[in-house]
């Protein structure tokens, strides 16, 4: 941290580095903010000329970000804004796990609530990523902090070279898919980061989720990648964020349904393969497949130089049982 | 396939009173959708919000011809309910002619004139579809009044349109 942050008379910092190794409490979650899209607007009639006054919102998203100069008086503004994820944002979080099932008109859904003590947003602001995209100002009501809720499969870390392909499934055990939501490791090397493909046998036949690096992600210093294998379709877009540059990965193959592999000698997960542009010297580290929690912030107060203290909901939920039941 | 008649009139409706009632005054007057967020949100604010529709009377019957069209189509009245808002803030200035209007007397102005406005929409105009607008009402304006907390003037009138939904 920088020496021109005040850290408050308790070191909110200094604080959860020591109780991380008290308490499983401190937690490294994800920080996400969603993309914020073009509004629909019309500024002209339908001869196309010109509508009096300003342009007419109709108050609802189109699916385009792409930016608008707005530079006439009656013409629509808006900056590009892709979604925020940035990860490596360290939180003490009581409690971790808070369920309560509610019958809802969607059907049974788990809900919880949960206090985020963070650092203060000068802090948060000095780190990696947050520091760097002018993005971030601060948080904000629906945000949203995606929790490690259980770690599923945590494959040893790597040092080797080249494309890495790491087992889930050994052939004399069969582990089931269903109760994983996201992936998550860090990496460095001097190549670039190609490819990440999650792999399955479903029904007994090859099935994966491949998700292709669209612009150069060439991670020279350690680089966390965090992607979500459920709810994507083919062509879905996540970004991946590298010094403060949302580098987008794209979903280009998505035949694997994880909540069908139950964990037979049909139904499982086989391997997560990481694919690279040549052969140079590759380290892998915290690689986590896993059941995430997603946190929305509800409430957010800011004790300055001291802390944060941010209430937060648990806006989606199902039930792994479920999942596993129904597919 | 029905045409997204809906969208349409709703579009059009906020096109078409943006259009006249801007066209009337010196300075912008902001129409929205259902709800502006406050990020939106500036002054004059007329916020035109769907609250329902349905049919209304079927009585055109099934598979039959409309027009000089020989295609057989099926049709009914329906109908959509709206809510118009107007939002002025205190401080809000509009040049009317060469007056310039400020809370209540802009909102009392805005009222008739939204309602002329309304009345006077030709459909065609702000939409490429062909729209068959049966019957509007613009009920009578309620809750004219100041809101002390935030300072906004305001009114709202609820208003209903019948249109042929072809199909």
């Amino acid at each position: 941290m920088v020496s021109t942050v005040n850290t408050g008379t308790i070191n909110m910092p200094k604080i959860l580095r020591q109780m991380r190794h008290r308490t499983s409490n401190v937690r490294d979650v994800l920080f996400q903010r969603d993309a914020i899209f073009d509004k629909d607007t019309k500024t002209t009639k339908a001869d196309d000329s010109d509508l009096s006054g300003p342009a007419v919102n109709f108050g609802y998203e189109k699916s385009t970000n792409t930016s608008m100069s707005g530079s006439a008086d009656n013409t629509v503004y808006h900056k590009s804004t892709p979604e925020l994820m940035i990860g490596g944002l360290k939180v003490l979080q009581t409690p971790i796990i808070s369920r309560s099932g509610k019958l809802e008109r969607t059907g049974a859904r788990i809900s919880g609530e949960c206090k985020f003590y963070t650092p203060s947003l000068a802090t948060i602001r000095q780190l990696d990523n947050f520091g760097e995209t002018n993005q971030f100002d601060e948080f904000e009501a629906y945000d949203k902090f995606i929790d490690i809720e259980r770690a599923v499969y945590t494959p040893s870390d790597i040092t080797s070279t080249g494309n890495q392909t790491i087992t889930i499934s050994t052939g004399s055990t069969y582990n089931p898919g269903y109760e994983i939501d996201r992936i998550q490791f860090k990496v460095k090397t001097a190549d670039n980061i190609t490819s990440i493909t999650l792999n399955g046998t479903e029904g007994g036949s090859g099935k994966s989720v491949v998700w292709t690096a669209t612009d150069t992600c060439t991670p020279t210093d350690w680089l966390l990648i965090d992607l979500p294998i459920r709810d994507i379709t083919a062509s879905s877009t996540k970004e991946v964020y590298q010094n403060g540059t949302g580098l987008t990965f794209t979903a280009s193959t998505v035949t694997l349904d994880v909540d069908k592999l139950y964990g037979d000698n049909n139904n499982y997960l086989s391997s997560l393969v990481i694919a690279t542009s040549s052969s140079s010297a590759i380290e892998l580290k915290d690689i986590n497949i896993y059941k995430s929690a997603e946190w929305s912030l509800e409430s957010i107060k800011d004790y300055r130089d001291e802390y944060m203290l941010i209430k937060a909901v648990r806006v989606r939920g199902d039930r792994t049982s479920r999942r596993r039941a129904y597919g | 396939m029905a045409k997204d008649y809906l969208n349409i009139i709703e579009r059009a409706l906020m096109m078409g009173l943006s259009d006249k009632i801007n066209a009337a005054v010196t300075g912008d007057i902001y129409v929205h959708g259902q709800f502006p967020q406050s990020e939106d949100l500036k002054f004059p604010s007329l916020i035109v919000q769907q609250v329902s529709s349905g049919f209304e009377e079927k009585f055109h019957g099934d598979s039959i011809t409309f027009g000089s069209s020989s295609t057989q189509g099926s049709g009914e009245v329906y109908g959509m309910n709206f809510q118009v808002h107007i939002i002025v803030d205190k401080d809000t200035e509009i040049t009317i002619g060469s007056d310039v209007y400020k809370q209540r007397r802009l909102v009392n102005w805005l009222m008739l004139n939204i309602a002329n406005s309304i009345m006077e929409i030709d459909w065609s105009v702000y939409e490429e579809e062909e729209l068959q607008i049966l019957e509007r009402h613009l009920a009578s304006w309620r809750d004219v009044g100041y809101i002390e907390a935030v300072q906004w003037y305001g009114a709202t009138a609820d208003f209903q349109i019948y249109f042929l939904n072809k199909r």
